[in-house]
């Protein structure tokens, strides 16, 4: 790949990489212990910088396929351009949040932790070699699919991670108040349904765009190929969530738990797929030994089963429930 | 999905068809019937599916399940129609009861919106304020505050309606209507969705056809293949559809990658171009002709050709190379499959592993990898040709060394026959074959609509917010009225002003 090289033989990318990490630390040092506004916006400068140093490179990368395709590609044809593009909308959609929306840097820790995390793993796990595009993957039906199905993953990350904060704080960690005084059950759990009611629509969106363009590229809108199968599991997952949610009050505690599940379940659309595939094609050991595939399927496993199996506990005694939005029931 | 059937008011035990009406309303069962699908779905992702086989496992499925999973659990898993699980009777059930559900909930809903659409609650007792969250009590309100707050409301693209009940004057105002038809909408387009599916399986046909270059062919749409008996009858009345197909030209064109993948630094310099040159494109040049209509184009993936509702897609290609045997006698072409180890005998290459003569008659086996060729591209400019060109592996028999080369109609080896000298090397000869995929499909403008719907109910339904306004003004008092105002959906922040509208001396 011809990318920006520093001298140090560092590209781009892996600046961006490191800028991330770098930001993440000023964040949770500006969270935790330095609570100085010059530390929080450190914190978003070098998040910002490092967004533009990851912007930088996929540019780069739409040039160079421009370049050897005469047409704008969207950099997200593999894995490796997959999981970039996808922390850089997330990145992107915590940015927003963070500077027009709630205006405060207290979830960052919570909700750069994933993009970050899809940052090293595709740095650490995958070639970022530019790979050749097979025929159907020129198609501008790419650019709408992917950017539809990435947007509401994204919305689904930020929400996951307002879940967790909220099973955190409802299973007794009061500190989060502390953190931010905002951060009380309502507020955690209303910011996650808000999101998960924005993705919802892009996800099905995304959904429909991909069967249009899988009906021009191979003449069939729906094969029932693992990866169309999950991204409906997604969607079914979501579905319920929203009926047990705005038609049937389901408590806010266990739409937390559901939302786990349901964000564990994009996980698997987008990464565990090929695990599975990997597994069932190699019916061997060898499955094991790759990629650390079975490692990530037992977490992906274990984090869709352990909030299945909390769905159905009794609910923690939180000790504020006056917290608690009116009209729901503990159903 | 309300909880209620229509019917069931009587009293007595419900008749079927009135139980049936309550399941199908039943939120909690459409909820099951949900997660029985997601369930179903995953498992079909965990265990292998018949339709997604390929190579040897599509030929014969049950020897590859058997090898998988043991000759019981096979029959286990096929008696149940775990190996085709998305098109069971099971699964198809459970889809038509979620659509069916979905209309059955609707229609429910689709009286409760056109009756708040055509006759909205204006009048609104004081019991149903008080004590209501969000309810305020105002006092002192003058009369003509509630005509300033009608036009702000009005303003803010409110649909504003009034009435007496004899004790006070109630005004009424909504906003954002679309998020009840979004509602109706997407679970009226869950049916329409199903029935553009089943139509389409029922009416439509798929299929591959394989064209070399310059062939014709008829190709006849067989409606019954793949289908259930029970559908023939459907079927026998419609007229046989027959295309005449010609591939006029067919071409693979190469590209040359401008980036080294960084694997490519293990490969001998002199071999790094074959792995340079990639497909770029395939395209046929196609004429469909059907009733003398007759149509032309290029054809290449995500550009099909359409002609009478079928749509022809560019699936795939083979291309086929020709190795050259030269001895000082005469020199003889045999067509060559990528990715085997061959031995040259009298009869021309075979396989290594039929060979059944002995190791005399050749000296060494040699093992080749995709033939290459075609017009090269670079920058989006054709430049050239490249090929036949292939990369070989030479074994030598008799030490087990292995070496690799490009093999073209320049670049030859060396090896022995039967004690006689030849010469191999790429024949100037290719073969290219064109995949196509063909589909008539009456199904799928149902569909797509159904999809739109869906996308446009969902959407509205999510993201619209539904306001309602209450204002009761009780027309007794002095110095001003007692009003009481409500509001439930999200407009919070007008809230605050509209009291202050009213409560204006």
């Amino acid at each position: 790949m011809q990318t920006t090289h520093a001298a140090s033989g560092l590209s781009v990318y892996d600046w961006a990489m490191f800028a991330y990490f770098g930001a993440y630390l000023v964040y949770a040092l500006h969270i935790f212990f330095l609570r100085k506004r010059a530390v929080g916006v450190f914190a978003t400068v070098l998040l910002i910088a490092a967004f533009a140093m990851h912007t930088v490179f996929l540019v780069e990368r739409a040039l160079f396929y421009y370049a050897q395709y005469q047409g704008f590609v969207l950099p997200a044809t593999n894995m490796f351009e997959a999981v970039s593009f996808f922390a850089w909308l997330a990145v992107l959609g915590y940015l927003v949040v963070e500077l027009f929306v709630v205006r405060t840097r207290t979830f960052a820790i919570f909700a750069l932790l994933l993009p970050v995390a899809a940052m090293a793993y595709s740095a650490k796990a995958m070639s970022s070699d530019p790979r050749e595009l097979m025929p159907s993957l020129k198609s501008y039906w790419l650019v709408f699919h992917i950017t539809a199905m990435f947007v509401s993953y994204a919305a689904f990350a930020l929400a996951f991670s307002f879940a967790l904060m909220y099973i955190l704080r409802a299973r007794g960690l009061k500190g989060m108040e502390r953190i931010d005084p905002r951060f009380n059950l309502k507020f955690l759990d209303e910011t996650a349904n808000k999101l998960i009611i924005f993705g919802f629509p892009l996800l099905t969106l995304g959904i429909f765009l991909g069967a249009v363009w899988a009906d021009s590229a191979w003449g069939r809108y729906w094969g029932w190929d693992p990866k169309e199968t999950w991204a409906l599991i997604t969607w079914l997952v979501y579905l319920i969530y929203l009926h047990l949610r705005l038609q049937w009050s389901m408590s806010d505690y266990r739409s937390a738990l559901l939302n786990v599940i349901g964000f564990v379940t994009v996980l698997i659309t987008f990464q565990g797929v090929n695990l599975l595939d990997g597994l069932f094609k190699l019916h061997s050991i060898h499955a094991y030994a790759e990629g650390g595939g079975v490692i990530m399927l037992a977490v992906l496993g274990l984090a869709l089963f352990i909030p299945l199996v909390m769905v159905f506990l009794p609910e923690p005694r939180t000790g504020d429930e006056a917290l608690k939005p009116e009209g729901t029931s503990k159903a | 999905m309300s909880g209620a059937a229509p019917t069931a008011s009587r009293q007595g035990p419900p008749e079927p068809h009135e139980l049936l009406w309550r399941w199908l309303n039943s939120l909690p069962i459409a909820i099951a019937v949900m997660l029985a699908l997601a369930l179903l779905s995953a498992l079909g992702t965990l265990i292998p599916q018949e339709h997604l086989l390929s190579g040897e496992d599509a030929l014969n499925p049950a020897k590859m399940y058997v090898e998988r999973f043991g000759e019981t659990r096979y029959h286990i898993i096929d008696a149940l129609g775990l190996n085709r699980i998305y098109f069971t009777w099971y699964f198809f059930a459970l889809l038509s009861w979620l659509s069916v559900s979905a209309v059955v909930c609707n229609i429910t809903r689709l009286r409760n919106t056109l009756r708040l659409w055509r006759t909205p609650p204006v009048v609104r007792r004081e019991q149903a304020f008080n004590g209501k969250r969000g309810a305020a009590e105002l006092s002192g309100v003058q009369a003509g505050n509630l005509q300033a707050l009608k036009a702000e409301l009005a303003k803010e693209r409110f649909r504003v309606r009034e009435a007496d009940d004899g004790s006070a004057h109630c005004v009424y105002a909504d906003r954002g209507f679309g998020k009840k038809w979004g509602l109706v909408l997407l679970h009226f387009s869950l049916i329409v969705l199903l029935a553009g599916a089943i139509y389409g399986r029922i009416f439509g046909v798929v299929g591959q056809i394989r064209l070399a270059d310059g062939e014709k062919q008829n190709l006849t749409l067989d409606l019954k293949h793949g289908k259930r008996p029970f559908i023939y009858p459907l079927l026998d009345r419609l007229p046989p559809l027959t295309f005449a197909l010609s591939q006029d030209r067919f071409r693979i064109d190469y590209d040359k990658s401008i980036a080294d993948p960084s694997s490519l630094e293990q490969v001998d310099p002199e071999l790094r171009d074959y792995y340079r040159f990639f497909v770029r494109d395939f395209v046929s040049t196609l004429t469909v002709s059907r009733g003398g209509v007759s149509k032309s184009q290029e054809v290449k993936v995500n550009h099909p050709l359409v002609l009478d509702k079928l749509v022809l897609y560019q699936s795939g290609y083979q291309q086929i190379g020709y190795i050259k045997v030269t001895d000082a006698e005469r020199s003889v072409e045999y067509p060559v499959y990528p990715e085997q180890w061959l031995v040259l005998t009298p009869q021309g290459p075979v396989p290594d592993d039929q060979v059944t003569s002995g190791d005399a008659i050749f000296s060494s086996a040699f093992l080749m990898e995709q033939v290459k060729a075609g017009d090269l591209y670079q920058g989006g400019k054709k430049v050239g040709y490249i090929g036949p060109l292939t990369i070989v592996r030479i074994a030598d028999v008799a030490t087990g060394q292995t070496t690799s080369q490009l093999l073209s109609p320049d670049r030859s080896f060396k090896t022995e026959l039967a004690g006689r000298k030849v010469r191999v090397s790429m024949a100037k000869r290719v073969d290219n074959y064109s995949d196509f995929a063909y589909k008539r499909d009456p199904g799928i403008p149902v569909l797509y609509f159904g999809w739109i719907a869906l996308i446009i109910g969902i959407a509205l339904s999510l993201y619209l917010p539904f306001t309602q306004v209450w204002i009761r003004l009780s027309q007794a008092g002095a110095g001003g009225e007692t009003a009481w105002m409500l509001m439930q959906g999200p407009a919070g922040a007008y809230y605050a002003r509209w009291h202050d509208i009213l409560r204006a001396p």
